[in-house]
């Protein structure tokens, strides 16, 4: 079966949304909480095996493999009703169950130590596809298991799969609250090196935004984390819906996000979703149109991320993908484009061609909505950076005051010098640098700051392909 | 004598009164205007007995001794049904003449002293009529004027001025109508043509042995009713029978538009007979069941002067007919789900059936053509479309890969330049999709999958890129590729969303809103047709189908339009790029070429279709415009070229 994913969730974060995502997808597919296609599941049009793999006629399992190293949520998730969902074999707790104490170094140390545990289950489950088309990867950038262990196994899926696509969703932390975790930015900022390095598509889910989003649209005062990640589970079950109820277009993993990425190292995404109501309001829709729901999407509070205005930058789409599901007259694509761009609604890159793309999808038949038309967008838009930007400053903050390093420090890869940090600041700023190179018209002669210094062989005639 | 008149009158001249008018002795004892009158009395007679032979000849069956003798002539042959039919006309228009004679005969009995002139102003009355008809006669005989043709002589004659001429001539033309009338329900409810004597309009011929491939079937006044193709096994047996709508047969109160709608009635009732979703003998016999007794009598009520009544008859007829034909294709053949299938196969609808089978096989398409490569794509095609779960086998079965014969294809050709999806309608959606049709279908089918293959292959590129994390900026295969990918995208974009879907709803909406089977059936050839034309696939100059609008397969390698040389010179330019990075090794100057050969492409392409899309039919050239345009990179880049 091609395009086959295989999903990991790491920490508890990234379990916590893993669970919500695929509570999403049984239902959208119809599929109950033990694996077994429900009766009236019986309209074959949607494409199950994408995320799921058939053990006989009626069961489906998840390609899931859930990770953690403190039992919490894993725990909550077997005592679940959806407990007989996933596949034992594939639920993997450390036993010593400590967790990673929200250190980065120590989530990172443990997964070097558990590697082979981890890679048997992973290879397995790889083994076990006829035609992996890559992995998505769940975690939070911030803790100590989703972001440690999940940039040693960013690392290593690079190396043993080089040919497989790595998409995460990454929650990023809320910028409005005090964190309890002190050495947040340090984690922040090791991770995100690995995904600018490793990673080939992220998908930031910035809990900052997701908070405001939900205090100020959605209206809850104290959003607690599930309506939190009901949000978060829309976003990702959307994102996959071209693969899993396909049309004619962006059918496969790199069709979805290959169009989205024309350089590599700027593969980071934002979304954005509406109709964005609470429950009570729901009664209350107008007649959506396809243009309504394209310039919905484009307002910056339908945003998924919160990013700061940026007066040294005009800041700029790179592309955009709307998925848009519901009942839409083709014919308006077209015009809704045509409006969008004599309004000048959006501003693209002045050095590369670059437009809205639109997608179709179908909806589940199973999940009834109120709206007839919805939408998601997935944006790769220059100010992202400044979600970078925050984390670098947060960092040198940090960092001036040799803030918090001795945790680091007991572990093997911090114990001689810290130049792990300082390399992954300047990666990151490095990637900072390269957005705001992006909004230029002369981005494509840009290099990195930190590559001026170092001579290179320039001018030479023939490239060689490296090793695949 | 005046016996001898009667009986002349009747028709039997004895010799009294001889051929040269009157006998020698009679001549001395007439005054010469009495002579001049009995010749006139006689003339009269003459014709009679003319009309009389005629009548007598042709009234009765002819039987084959008798033709072989009754070769006029130019040696063709007279008979048939609207002969006698008209010969029975000519009886019933004569008979007031033969009782004006049976009077006379009375007349004379009485009064032995009747004289010639009271005679001859009792029967002059009929000279005009029997002069006329005897003149008929003649022409009848002379221009061999056969079956239907009867019935437009006889209408020219209509116009005559003289009322009593006119009634006569109407009464032979009823009588004439009777038969056509019988022909008509015949062929109209049944489907049948009962003629012997090929007189009808509308004609059968053995059809010629048709080659199911290759050879198509036109589509205007000639179809043939393939029982062959899939109407069951039970119709195998018959003869396959060619109709043809003869239009010198045509009475005149037959416009050609009726006589059309005629022959399609028809035809479609011969399509419902051997409908193999209902095997019932009934329907067989009948398919419009209760109505038909209502439908048989609103036929015979029918006047040839009327032909408001009848040709509404016609009409509601076909109304009839064609919603038969539509509920039969709607619900029966499932024409909506039909055409979906269409779209998803055809136009690449299912996107990830062939993501799939272009992986898989893709490699193949390059190939010269070969049956055992056809083989191949067929397996591959069945087993991609399992393993995206689309397990539909009564869908699938009717889709098939096949290569035209070697001999036609040019040497050195690619598979993928030749090969053609061939699709099995299900009866009686074979009329929807007649071999045009698929034909057009695979000249969409063949580029829809050239431009997929392209994308994926780009795909591929970008997944090497996008792993490649160092790499500077300035690398020139990354700026190439980001550009291609960009093109290639938008035009699936374009092809997929603006052409296909929004002609897609624009036919479903048709499709919703009719009832009628040729409606449907045209705004199918309009979708195809109007896809043809927005993806750039329609030749200049082409030459087209009539009737459709479609292109016809000869007409295939016209001059192309230049808009789809354009794109083709960027699609065959990604090929190469694709070509070349996947080498392990390859020469950055190629590359320099590339790029160059792509801004050229762009600036023609930019400057085409903004000269173009200001055209009145240029619509869709704006929204391909829009599509590649969508920030003005291109036209900017053009621009600065021009400065």
């Amino acid at each position: 079966m091609p395009c086959e994913i295989i999903t990991l969730q790491l920490g508890q974060c990234g379990n916590q949304i893993g669970f919500e995502f695929w509570k999403k997808l049984c239902s959208e597919h119809g599929i109950n909480p033990e694996g077994i296609l429900e009766d009236y599941a019986t309209e074959g049009i949607d494409r199950k095996d994408v995320f799921f793999y058939q053990a006989d006629d009626e069961h489906y399992i998840p390609r899931a493999v859930l990770l953690d190293l403190e039992p919490r949520v894993i725990h909550t998730i077997m005592n679940s009703p959806y407990s007989k969902l996933y596949n034992p074999e594939n639920v993997y707790l450390s036993k010593h169950g400590g967790g990673a104490g929200n250190n980065w170094a120590s989530g990172y140390s443990q997964g070097e130590r558990l590697h082979e545990e981890i890679f048997d289950i992973i290879d397995r489950e790889a083994d076990g596809s006829d035609s992996l088309e890559g992995f998505v990867l769940c975690h939070s950038i911030a803790g100590g298991t989703g972001s440690g262990m999940g940039s040693y196994l960013l690392e290593r899926l690079t190396e043993r799969y080089p040919k497989k696509l790595i998409e995460t969703y990454s929650v990023f932390p809320n910028q409005d609250e005090i964190s309890d975790v002190v050495v947040q930015p340090y984690n922040s900022l090791l991770t995100l090196k690995r995904l600018t390095q490793n990673a080939d598509c992220v998908v930031v889910l910035d809990n900052t935004a997701l908070n405001r989003i939900a205090s100020d649209r959605l209206h809850i005062q104290n959003p607690s984390f599930a309506q939190i990640n009901s949000l978060v589970s829309t976003i990702m079950s959307v994102s996959t819906t071209t693969l899993r109820y396909p049309t004619f277009m962006n059918n496969d993993l790199v069709g979805l996000i290959g169009p989205l990425i024309p350089t590599p190292r700027l593969h980071f995404l934002m979304t954005g979703y509406t109709p964005l109501t609470s429950d009570h309001e729901a009664t209350s829709i107008r007649k959506t149109t396809v243009l309504d729901v394209m310039r919905r999407l484009l307002q910056p509070k339908n945003m998924m991320v919160s990013t700061a205005h940026d007066r040294n930058a005009a800041h700029c789409y790179l592309s955009i993908l709307n998925i848009i599901q519901g009942e839409v007259d083709p014919s308006q694509v077209h015009k809704s484009l045509q409006r969008i761009r004599e309004r000048k609604l959006v501003q693209f890159i002045p050095w590369g061609p670059a437009s809205i793309q639109v997608a179709l999808s179908r909806k589940s038949p199973y999940v009834p909505t109120a709206h007839r038309v919805s939408g998601l967008m997935l944006a790769n838009h220059t100010n992202i950076s400044s979600l970078f930007d925050r984390a670098l400053q947060q960092y040198d903050k940090l960092r001036k005051r040799e803030a918090f390093l001795e945790q680091f420090r007991k572990e093997r890869m911090f114990k001689d010098s810290l130049e792990e940090l300082d390399d992954s600041r300047e990666v990151v700023q490095d990637l900072v640098d390269e957005y705001h190179a992006a909004t230029r018209p002369d981005y494509l002669t840009w290099r990195p700051a930190s590559a001026t210094m170092q001579s290179d062989e320039a001018g030479a005639k023939t490239a060689v392909k490296p090793e695949t | 004598m005046l016996h001898e008149i009667i009986l002349a009158l009747h028709g039997c001249i004895s010799k009294v009164l001889h051929t040269e008018g009157y006998a020698v002795e009679l001549g001395k004892v007439l005054h010469p205007s009495e002579k001049e009158l009995l010749k006139r009395i006689i003339q009269i007679g003459g014709t009679y007995k003319k009309i009389e032979s005629f009548i007598k000849k042709y009234a009765s069956p002819t039987f084959e001794v008798d033709i072989i003798n009754d070769i006029d002539s130019n040696g063709r042959i007279l008979n048939g049904l609207y002969l006698q039919a008209f010969c029975f006309g000519l009886q019933t228009v004569l008979t007031p003449y033969s009782e004006k004679v049976v009077e006379l005969e009375k007349d004379a009995l009485k009064d032995p002293h009747l004289s010639l002139s009271s005679i001859h102003t009792q029967v002059d009355c009929y000279s005009q009529l029997l002069a006329m008809l005897s003149n008929m006669i003649d022409e009848i005989r002379e221009n061999d004027i056969h079956g239907c043709k009867l019935m437009k002589y006889t209408c020219r004659h209509l116009s005559t001025g003289v009322e009593s001429l006119r009634n006569s001539l109407i009464q032979i033309t009823v009588s004439l109508h009777a038969i056509l009338v019988n022909q008509l329900t015949d062929w109209l409810l049944y489907g049948k043509i009962i003629d012997p004597y090929e007189e009808f309009f509308i004609k059968a011929k053995p059809a010629p042995i048709v080659d199911n491939d290759t050879t198509l079937r036109s589509e205007r006044t000639t179809a043939t009713v393939a029982e062959s193709e899939g109407f069951g096994s039970t119709q195998t047996a018959k003869p396959s029978l060619e109709y043809y709508l003869d239009e010198d047969f045509l009475p005149p109160f037959i416009s050609f538009s009726t006589a059309h709608k005629i022959f399609y009635i028809g035809k479609t009732v011969q399509l419902f007979t051997s409908n193999p979703y209902d095997d019932s003998e009934f329907k067989k016999n009948s398919i419009f069941e209760k109505e038909e007794v209502e439908l048989v009598k609103s036929l015979q009520e029918c006047s040839f002067q009327d032909t408001l009544s009848s040709d509404s008859t016609i009409s509601k007829l076909e109304s009839s007919v064609t919603q038969k034909l539509w509920s039969l294709a709607m619900n029966e053949a499932g024409l909506m789900g039909q055409l979906k299938a269409i779209k998803d196969f055809y136009l690449l609808g299912r996107g990830e059936l062939f993501v799939d089978f272009l992986s898989n096989v893709g490699h193949l398409l390059l190939n010269a053509p070969s049956s055992l490569t056809v083989r191949e794509l067929n397996v591959a095609l069945v087993n991609s479309a399992r393993s995206v779960q689309l397990n539909d086998e009564a869908i699938l079965e009717k889709f098939n890969f096949s290569i035209p014969p070697k001999d036609s294809c040019p040497p050195e050709v690619k598979i993928k330049q030749v090969l053609s999806l061939s699709y099995e309608a299900s009866w009686p959606l074979h009329l929807f999709f007649s071999p045009i049709v698929v034909q057009n279908y695979n000249i969409l089918f063949r580029y829809f999958l050239r431009v997929k293959q392209v994308q994926l292959n780009l795909h591929s590129v970008w997944i090497t890129d996008v792993k490649i994390k160092e790499k500077r900026l300035t690398d020139r295969s990354w700026q190439l590729r980001k550009d291609l990918m960009f093109l290639v995208e938008n035009l699936q974009c374009y092809l997929q969303w603006d052409v296909v879907e929004s002609e897609y709803s624009a036919l479903v909406i048709v499709l919703q809103k009719s009832q009628d089977f040729e409606m449907i059936r045209q705004a199918h050839h309009k979708f195809l047709y109007n896809i043809l034309i927005q993806s750039f696939l329609m030749p200049v100059e082409a030459k087209c189908d009539t009737s459709t609008g479609l292109l016809l397969p000869s007409s295939a390698k016209g001059r192309r339009h230049s808009v789809n040389v354009c794109l083709n010179q960027i699609l065959d330019l990604s090929e190469a790029f694709c070509q070349l990075i996947s080498q392990s090794e390859y020469n950055v100057e190629e590359l320099e070429g590339m790029a160059e050969k792509l801004n050229h492409c762009i600036n023609i392409l930019m400057k085409l279709i903004s000269n173009l899309r200001n055209q009145i039919s240029g619509m869709h050239l704006s929204k391909l415009l829009l599509r590649l345009d969508y920030n003005h990179y291109f036209s900017q880049i053009v621009q600065n070229n021009q400065s």
